[in-house]
């Protein structure tokens, strides 16, 4: 009994030897080539604004509200050499209730890593009005609208690779509610960071 | 001896804590855009008034004016109130505002206890509008206007101007567009109708005039 079982076990070593032989001699090896561009380690994530920008009102007939934007705070990325601009200035001169300015910009990847748009934040730098997420406007010390601030598309959740733009748009709508005189600020802050 | 393993466990902890947090900051950043909204302000003023009258009403009332310091009001004071008795009231005013504006028609309020606001009636007249530079003495509805029988206002509450009002009031009226720096001359018609009662002639009425002015946007 205890012949036939290690009969039987050197029967399984030598066919499973065989197979592996036989296996041996039926592979082959299939080369693939390629090319990977690793980003650096010590660069950061690097995004910015770059050109092109424009600002337009809701104007037909009359001139009367102002409005002017520009990119300022300039950079350039060491890694790539591609260049951008940290932050984006929209001034709008003699608004009233109803006068809604929108400015098309756009943001590129200008390092050599992968970015990911986190969230948007959108504040009054003065404190004097907050954000309201649910009426998407920053409303005064009544929760009243002021200012109506949309951002298309949501730049939230939007994956840049390097090199990579996206073109976007901030409409800004002065509400009813603004007073006269008044001067008011907000601020978009684009938060990314390295996938 | 449990306090000497819990201890490394706690320091590794706190290290990769920290580290964690240093190359999440590190690998973030913030790119912004800032606004600035400046408002615009509407802002239609009385720059100059006048309150014209014929002589005879001037033998038996007395008109006091006073224009209010935002020159938005004028405020008449007047008494001896008979039949007929009536004034007109020129108002040069300007739109010393950013926005367009649309001048529409005064209005009358009454500081009057005896209620006898009812026995008025008014008329206005418009003109212009006239550009910023234009001074008072090129306005040809403003210098020189009399009270007259002959015109150019009559007591009965015509004008005769050779330039044509934009508008009249009562209705039909549409409101004037007055650009900023733009002035419109108003002339006001007051009248007293001849069922006023006799103890008026005793008694002082205060009434006010109001411009009311409108986005014209």
């Amino acid at each position: 009994m205890k012949q036939q079982a290690l009969t039987l076990l050197a029967c399984i070593m030598i066919a499973t030897s065989i197979s592996g032989f036989v296996y041996a001699q039926w592979t082959d090896i299939i080369t693939i080539k390629n090319t990977m561009q690793f980003g650096r380690w010590n660069d950061p994530p690097n995004m910015g604004f770059v050109y092109p920008l424009t600002c337009l009102d809701n104007e037909v007939t009359k001139n009367v509200g102002e409005c002017y934007c520009n990119y300022t705070d300039y950079k350039i990325d060491v890694g790539t050499g591609w260049d951008g601009y940290n932050t984006t200035v929209i001034v709008i001169n003699n608004g009233y209730p109803g006068y809604e300015v929108q400015c098309n910009f756009t943001i590129k990847n200008i390092g050599t890593l992968p970015l990911h748009i986190n969230k948007t934040v959108i504040s009054d730098p003065t404190n004097a009005l907050a954000w309201d997420a649910v009426l998407s406007a920053l409303v005064d010390t009544d929760g009243k609208p002021i200012l109506s601030i949309t951002l298309i598309p949501d730049l939230a959740c939007n994956q840049l690779s390097s090199g990579e733009t996206l073109e976007a748009e901030i409409d800004i709508h002065i509400a009813q509610n603004a007073e006269q005189c008044q001067t008011y600020n907000l601020q978009v802050g684009i938060i990314y960071e390295e996938t | 001896m449990r306090i000497n393993k819990i201890a490394p466990l706690l320091m590794v902890l706190t290290v990769t804590l920290s580290i964690v947090g240093i190359t999440y900051s590190h690998w973030s950043d913030t790119i912004k855009i800032n606004g600035t909204v400046k408002m615009a302000h509407l802002k239609l003023t009385i720059i100059s008034y006048k309150n014209l009258t014929s002589q005879e009403v001037q033998e038996y009332s007395n008109i006091t004016s006073e224009l209010s310091p935002d020159g938005h009001t004028l405020t008449l004071v007047c008494d001896g109130l008979q039949p007929c008795w009536s004034i007109w009231i020129g108002l040069v005013t300007q739109n010393q505002g950013s926005l367009p504006a649309n001048l529409k028609p005064p209005e009358y309020n009454f500081d009057d206890p005896d209620g006898f606001e009812d026995y008025f009636e008014t008329a206005e007249y418009f003109y212009g509008p006239y550009p910023e530079n234009t001074g008072f003495g090129k306005l040809q509805v403003w210098g020189r206007v009399k009270v007259s029988e002959d015109g150019p206002l009559k007591p009965d509450g015509n004008v005769t101007f050779s330039t044509p009002p934009n508008a009249t009031s009562p209705p039909p009226f549409d409101p004037i567009p007055v650009d900023p720096g733009e002035k419109v001359v108003i002339w006001i018609w007051i009248h007293v109708h001849t069922n006023i009662p006799d103890d008026a002639q005793e008694k002082a009425i205060t009434m006010y005039i109001n411009i009311v002015d409108d986005a014209a946007i």
